[in-house]
């Protein structure tokens, strides 16, 4: 298949029929990214750059370091800041739940507040493991399991281990 | 900590609709709740039968244990999902089942206790 000349918008091709989306890309007004936008609910839903909160921040650097195939600059401020939130929300959800006065509709709340901790942490994982994985990708061994070496460490290991790799390639011998 | 083969060439799908669920959504809320400051932003008060506004992850979280109902934002379209012409004939369903229920409600109303008092002259 020539994938050149394949017109996916083509009204005789794959996606004739299903044009509800293609119509509406296809017949969409120019962009007004120019233009001040006039629709109160879009303003509503959408936050402006300036004021984006540390964790709006640290999302837009973890998609980032997630789509690029090299290392991006650490971003240890922001990942201090988001830590910081997250320990803090830890601890009040721990007060509230440790109070037996606390109602039904408060259980709701530490139920949020705990299920939005385990995306952040999420966040925060994947952000650090992508990184760490540009500087220092594992090291796969014939049996399957897979070796840690940190750059500029010093690791011992036995020299069948390392005959392997000399084998590959992947190291040298000094 | 290691990155799994699989997640190492780009973000994934699961990854990217986490991101989509930060995106605000409007819910009819169906418990209350004060005013609620979480990392990403204060939510809140749910003060039912008001509609509120808050994250696509939330309201799915509520919805699941039914604590909320959703309101299907104006960019969803019918057309968009999977299986537009099952939907379609499901929403029909729906529509009509509801309408029967209503009439069926009014059918059974007593006619002998309603009244209609005068509107003042």
């Amino acid at each position: 298949m020539d994938w050149d000349e394949y017109d996916l918008l083509a009204a005789d091709g794959p996606l004739a029929g299903r044009t509800s989306f293609i119509d509406r890309a296809r017949n969409a007004p120019p962009d007004d990214d120019d233009v001040a936008i006039s629709d109160a609910r879009n303003v509503a839903f959408t936050l402006p750059t300036d004021e984006d909160t540390p964790l709006q921040q640290l999302i837009r650097h973890w998609a980032n370091e997630r789509n690029s195939p090299d290392i991006l600059p650490a971003q240890e401020e922001l990942l201090v800041l988001v830590l910081d939130h997250i320990r803090r929300q830890s601890q009040t959800v721990q007060l509230l739940r440790e109070d037996a006065s606390t109602s039904e509709d408060e259980h709701v709340r530490i139920m949020l507040a705990q299920t939005e901790m385990e995306r952040v942490k999420f966040i925060v994982r994947s952000y650090v493991r992508t990184r760490h994985y540009k500087d220092c990708p594992r090291i796969r061994l014939p049996d399957g399991t897979a070796l840690e070496m940190r750059k500029d460490h010093i690791s011992l290991v036995p020299y069948e281990v390392v005959e392997q790799l000399v084998a590959r390639g992947e190291a040298e011998l000094v | 900590m290691a990155l799994p083969d699989g997640l190492r060439i780009s973000i994934t799908p699961p990854e990217l609709e986490l991101i989509a669920s930060h995106q605000l959504i409007e819910i009819v809320p169906l418990i209350s709740m004060e005013k609620t400051a979480f990392i990403s932003g204060a939510y809140g008060p749910l003060r039912p039968p008001n509609k509120a506004t808050v994250p696509i992850w939330m309201a799915v979280n509520l919805k699941a244990k039914k604590k909320c109902h959703i309101i299907a934002p104006a960019w969803l379209n019918v057309d968009d999902l999977e299986n537009p012409d099952k939907l379609r004939s499901l929403l029909k369903d729906l529509r009509e089942a509801r309408q029967a229920k209503s009439r069926d409600g009014l059918q059974s109303l007593d006619h002998s206790e309603l009244s209609v008092s005068r509107p003042p002259d």
